[in-house]
């Protein structure tokens, strides 16, 4: 009998430490507000620089900066938002999962009287965010059309992967790209593919679908994670002097092929711009500024071998803040 | 009978109360705006924007040639003529103006429109389809921040660059255009500010002495809402 009511004992006072330790966050200063930088993945390299950009901006700015990846799951997205509006944050800087699923967190935020300001994804409502802070994914990937174009001529067959496909600038990203290239009948999409915006997925879809396609000229990407993933892909099969690579984002190893040659074009995001801006926007609001815009579309900027001196990794050269 | 009075009064208020929680009251504007967002439409919303709300932004284009001289000498003040959406590096014009056809390529014809100078500077859109938002953003009468998604806000300019084929450059197509012939035109125009950093619009980009064939002008790309025939 003492011997089970010593396990039970261990068993809750482990439990209880693990408790303590996952939620335990440095406590801020006397009278210093927090704010929560909600980030979708922390999987993904860009993800990474868009929440650091924003910690950084917001500490620049006087606040006490918590960290919480959603790991692409809106269930724990929502379990994230429990924990602010427990925790009494002042405001949330939120880069979602979910264009509609992410709806509701935002709106109990609300509720509870916290602001949220989206960062580079958007929410599929007006008047729920303060504001949102958003890529101009559509008209990037116009620009990346047009290229692709240019580089294939009017003819040849392609493939393209897609991200997450709950996500608005997964549709906002394909839509851009095929308002320019389904003008041209002689460039046959031969196979069109979620992988997720992963790397690792990107692989393995691009490996069973060049064993389908083995004569594909192009294949353009959602993302440069999954640039990266179809470009070893191709690597492995030989094939990657034939097919033209196209990402999306500005990562850094993408930033590097196109510099060496290995992967054709990509369109700059500006992450950190992204998160400075939302951020400030924040700081704005919880000082009394109202009149904030719903939403802030950023460019987004072809970048090939013709102008890649321009820029550096998730940004333009002459100013690594933007 | 008191009684009975109280209980009518009880049971109404009850029944007012039992109502009053289950009905909304809210304006009717509000509502219709609401229902019209819901059911989205970019093509009809692209036909009001063309029928009835565009003509009032197009009495004050500037004068293209002024627009490509100031461009070329003096770059951050065209640019703050522009119109920018959000956060960008690309600014959009309306202008207007008339010049004399120079070529006539597939996407497009090469329009002079500087008298001192007989090179072009305007590519003027006359091909099969249109990309990109220059008359939607040109014309500032479409805030993304009115739309509930940005997908709803990019379909619009889908739709704008229909009509612009269908009814702006088809008809115009069949006066069938040649080199020499002038053209008056009023359009929309986007400029992304390292385009015009190093050469300026009317020069020669690309010439080298290995390749001088693959040289090509450096041109105002127009976006035509009206175009004639001088």
């Amino acid at each position: 009998m003492a011997k089970k009511w010593f396990a039970w004992v261990v068993v809750v006072a482990l439990v209880a430490a693990l408790a303590i330790g996952c939620g335990r966050r440095e406590q801020p200063a006397q009278g210093q507000k927090k704010i929560a930088v909600v980030v979708s993945t922390l999987n993904n390299p860009w993800f990474v620089v868009l929440k650091d950009a924003a910690k950084a901006r917001a500490e620049e700015l006087g606040y006490k900066a918590d960290v919480f990846d959603s790991q692409n799951s809106p269930a724990t997205e929502a379990g994230h938002f429990d924990t602010i509006i427990d925790g009494k944050y002042a405001a949330i800087l939120f880069n979602p999962t979910d264009a509609q699923g992410s709806i509701a967190s935002v709106q109990r935020a609300k509720d509870a009287g916290i602001p949220t300001f989206c960062m580079d994804r958007e929410i599929s409502a007006g008047d729920v965010a303060v504001s949102q802070i958003l890529s101009d994914n559509f008209s990037g990937c116009v620009a990346l059309g047009e290229y692709f174009v240019r580089r294939l001529g009017d003819k040849g067959a392609y493939v393209e992967l897609l991200g997450l496909l709950g996500d608005n600038n997964t549709k906002n990203r394909s839509d851009g790209f095929h308002s320019v290239v389904d003008n041209y009948p002689g460039l046959k999409m031969v196979a069109q593919q979620p992988a997720d915006f992963d790397r690792t997925k990107a692989m393995e879809v691009m490996e069973s679908l060049l064993q389908a396609h083995p004569d594909i000229n192009a294949v353009f990407c959602g993302n440069d994670a999954m640039a990266m993933g179809a470009h070893r892909a191709l690597v492995a099969a030989g094939k990657d002097k034939q097919v033209m690579v196209f990402g999306f984002d500005g990562a850094k190893d993408v930033i590097d092929e196109i510099r060496s040659g290995r992967i054709v074009a990509t369109g700059m995001q500006f992450p950190k711009t992204m998160a400075k801006m939302a951020a400030e926007s924040a700081d704005q609001y919880l000082k009394g500024k109202r009149d904030l815009p719903q939403k802030v579309p950023v460019a987004v900027e072809l970048v090939n071998a013709e102008n890649i001196d321009k820029f550096t990794a998730y940004g333009r050269n002459e100013d690594p803040g933007k | 009978m008191k009684r009975k009075h109280l209980l009518y009064v009880i049971g109404l208020a009850a029944l007012a109360l039992v109502l009053g929680s289950s009905l909304e009251f809210r304006r009717l504007d509000e509502k219709r705006a609401e229902e019209r967002t819901a059911r989205f439409s970019p093509a009809e919303y692209a036909r009001d924007f063309w029928d009835n709300r565009l003509a009032a932004v197009l009495d004050h284009p500037q004068p293209a040639d002024e627009l490509i001289r100031l461009f070329n000498t003096d770059m951050e003040a065209a640019i703050a003529q522009g119109r920018t959406l959000g956060h960008s590096r690309v600014h959009a014009y309306l202008l207007a103006g008339s010049g004399r056809v120079t070529a006539v390529q597939k996407d497009g014809l090469l329009v002079s429109v500087l008298a001192d100078d007989p090179n072009p500077e305007i590519l003027l859109c006359t091909g099969a389809y249109i990309s990109g938002n220059a008359v939607r953003d040109a014309s500032g009468l479409v805030d993304v921040s009115a739309f509930s998604d940005t997908m709803k806000f990019n379909r619009i300019s889908a739709e704008i660059n229909r009509i612009v084929v269908q009814e702006v450059i088809a008809p115009f197509l069949e006066r069938t255009p040649q080199v020499g012939m002038s053209v008056r035109f009023l359009g929309a125009a986007e400029v992304a500010e390292d385009a015009t950093e190093k050469t300026p619009f009317g020069g020669r980009v690309g010439a080298t002495h290995a390749s001088p064939v693959q040289a090509s002008w450096h041109l105002l790309r127009v976006v035509p809402i009206r175009l004639e025939v001088e």
